[in-house]
């Protein structure tokens, strides 16, 4: 048993999980200038370079650094195992995703394969870093914790996302041959959303929405349901893919059924949290499910009408991972400043609940919902995507400033 | 039995989250009176639940494994923080200051989760493991506090 994450240093210096988590509005930022510089006919071509590179500025950007900082916050609690300890590692994975992030993004939208190859390696061996240093950990912790089964199934896949993110990334510059692009990227796409950022949201959710909210504790039988329906899809879709992948509609319904049973378990859970009290972060979990619900019916539909396929996955990746990872950061960053600032022995300091400011962080998620609503609709309508658009910008910027206030009293009374 | 201070303890953990979130009601409805009477049965029983801690289950950890320094003195560490906060919840409840209440009983939930987690996870399943054998005996004592 991994005792160490009760050491006196209970987690990591306070400039871990807060140097990624400051950088991703910065990528949201630039994801809805590039959005709004881009048609809406071009996004709809899946595998188009522009469109490919939004997804990675998003994906990559907003996403993967926001998840980076919080399991090095959270791996401690969760599971008993303390990463990001070693600063100048973390400044080194850090400085290569900051510096790869754009220069991968931009090659690709712009078709500079130098700056493609450049930003790739840097992306890589920033994540491969970051891997090596947890990974050995992850899977030697207790099985028998909440988060422990599924926290091994994201960090696989992630290296799996990694290995085949690379070698499509070399076949797309031409330095190797793919035969069949397509279906590697399909492969990718699974493996990285469903296997690592799934897995991870499904493992975290498992022990903090009772945490945080008071609701009743997920049922022994739907925690090991939900990670035994999740790594069967997942090993079915690979065994499907490689073997009969005209198939793997099947692995898509195991997969709608992981889905659906753990937005309806989590739904059931936050209406009946005894906690009743008005709570912007609940309403983020809530955005949360609900587009994660609209992702799988627009999936099937996809089956009719195939844009429906591209609606499915940003319902799924802007909807779901991005409004859930928002309201975790709206949780985490007040938390730590107070943590931070009460166990240096200061007392006079703001509760949590005064760090930043709730009435701004409401304005916010209601921005970012509008968002949402609006993009999917462009689809139809290609005029609004621009609306779309400059409503994203701001709305990251207003959750740049959010998160600055927090930082601001932290600074202030440290 | 090997379990049993595990579970004694993890549900008395959950009957304090109980009573914190019944106080929140109650202040929510502004219903005052009521809501003092309930922080003080929290500020009760949480107290009960640190004092089992701190008085028989760590001494008796500590004594077999001699982690003296080790997670126990984190903990005891963490509950002075839970001390101070459950202090302050009370006076904000009883000065019927509802924001700052809400304000204080955020932070104490919180913080509260994240300490019991990492007991739960780690101090209570190194707890069972090696003081099993006197496990029903450390659970009655805790009992009578």
């Amino acid at each position: 048993m991994n005792t160490s994450s009760l050491s006196l240093d209970q987690g990591p210096n306070i400039s871990v999980p807060f140097r990624f988590f400051y950088t991703a509005p910065l990528f949201f930022i630039f994801f809805a200038i590039a959005l709004f510089f881009t048609p809406i006919d071009v996004i709809e071509l899946r595998f188009n370079s522009q469109t490919v590179s939004l997804v990675h500025l998003f994906t990559l950007g907003v996403l993967t650094l926001i998840m980076f900082g919080a399991l090095f916050q959270m791996l401690p609690v969760l599971i008993g195992v303390v990463v990001g300890g070693n600063i100048v590692v973390v400044w080194f994975i850090y400085l290569l995703l900051l510096f790869g992030i754009p220069l991968f993004s931009f090659g690709l939208y712009s078709q500079i394969d130098i700056l493609m190859l450049i930003g790739t390696f840097s992306v890589a061996i920033g994540i491969f870093i970051f891997l090596v240093n947890i990974s050995i950990d992850v899977f030697k912790a207790d099985r028998k914790g909440k988060s422990v089964p599924l926290m091994q199934v994201s960090i696989a896949s992630l290296w799996m996302a990694l290995l085949l993110g690379v070698f499509i990334s070399l076949g797309r510059i031409g330095i190797i041959e793919i035969e069949s692009y397509e279906a590697l990227s399909n492969f990718h796409i699974v493996i990285a959303l469903f296997g690592w950022a799934f897995s991870l949201i499904v493992s975290v959710s498992l022990s903090i929405v009772p945490m945080f909210y008071v609701t009743p504790e997920y049922t022994p039988s739907c925690r090991r349901a939900i990670p035994f329906i999740i790594i069967g899809a997942l090993f079915l879709f690979a065994v499907l893919f490689f073997l009969y992948p005209s198939l793997s509609i099947v692995a898509e319904f195991v997969i709608t059924q992981g889905i659906l049973m753990y937005a309806y378990q989590t739904i059931k859970r936050l209406r009946r949290r005894r906690r009743k009290i008005p709570d912007v972060t609940v309403s983020y979990w809530y955005t949360s499910m609900l587009t994660l619900l609209l992702s799988v019916i627009f999936w099937w539909i996809g089956y009719i009408e195939p844009l429906f396929f591209t609606l499915s996955f940003i319902s799924f990746s802007i909807g779901f991972l991005g409004s859930l990872l928002q309201g975790m950061i709206y949780k985490i960053i007040p938390f730590l400043v107070w943590f931070h600032l009460s166990s240096s022995g200061k007392w006079d300091i703001p509760t949590i609940k005064e760090i930043i400011d709730e009435e701004d962080m409401w304005v916010q998620l209601r921005l970012y919902q509008l968002f949402i609503v609006l993009f999917l609709l462009s689809f139809f309508l290609p005029l609004i995507k621009i609306v779309a658009a400059s409503i994203l910008a701001i709305s990251s910027v207003s959750l740049l400033i959010n998160m600055v206030s927090g930082w601001k009293i932290y600074i202030s009374i440290r | 039995m090997s379990q049993y201070i595990s579970i004694y303890l993890t549900e008395d953990h959950r009957h304090c989250d109980m009573l914190l979130a019944q106080a929140e009601e109650l202040v929510s409805e502004k219903k005052f009176k009521e809501a003092v009477s309930a922080v003080e049965e929290f500020s009760k029983a949480m107290m009960n639940h640190l004092e089992r801690e701190e008085l028989i289950l760590f001494p008796a950890f500590e004594e077999r494994t001699s982690m003296v320094n080790g997670p126990t003195q984190v903990m005891r560490m963490e509950h002075e923080q839970v001390r101070q906060l459950v202090k302050q919840l009370g006076e904000a409840a009883s000065i019927e200051n509802e924001k700052k209440f809400f304000g204080l009983s955020e932070t104490l939930l919180i913080f509260v989760q994240q300490h019991n987690s990492k007991e739960e996870q780690m101090l209570y399943q190194m707890a069972d493991k090696h003081l099993g054998d006197i496990s029903a005996e450390i659970v009655a004592k805790m009992k009578d506090i």
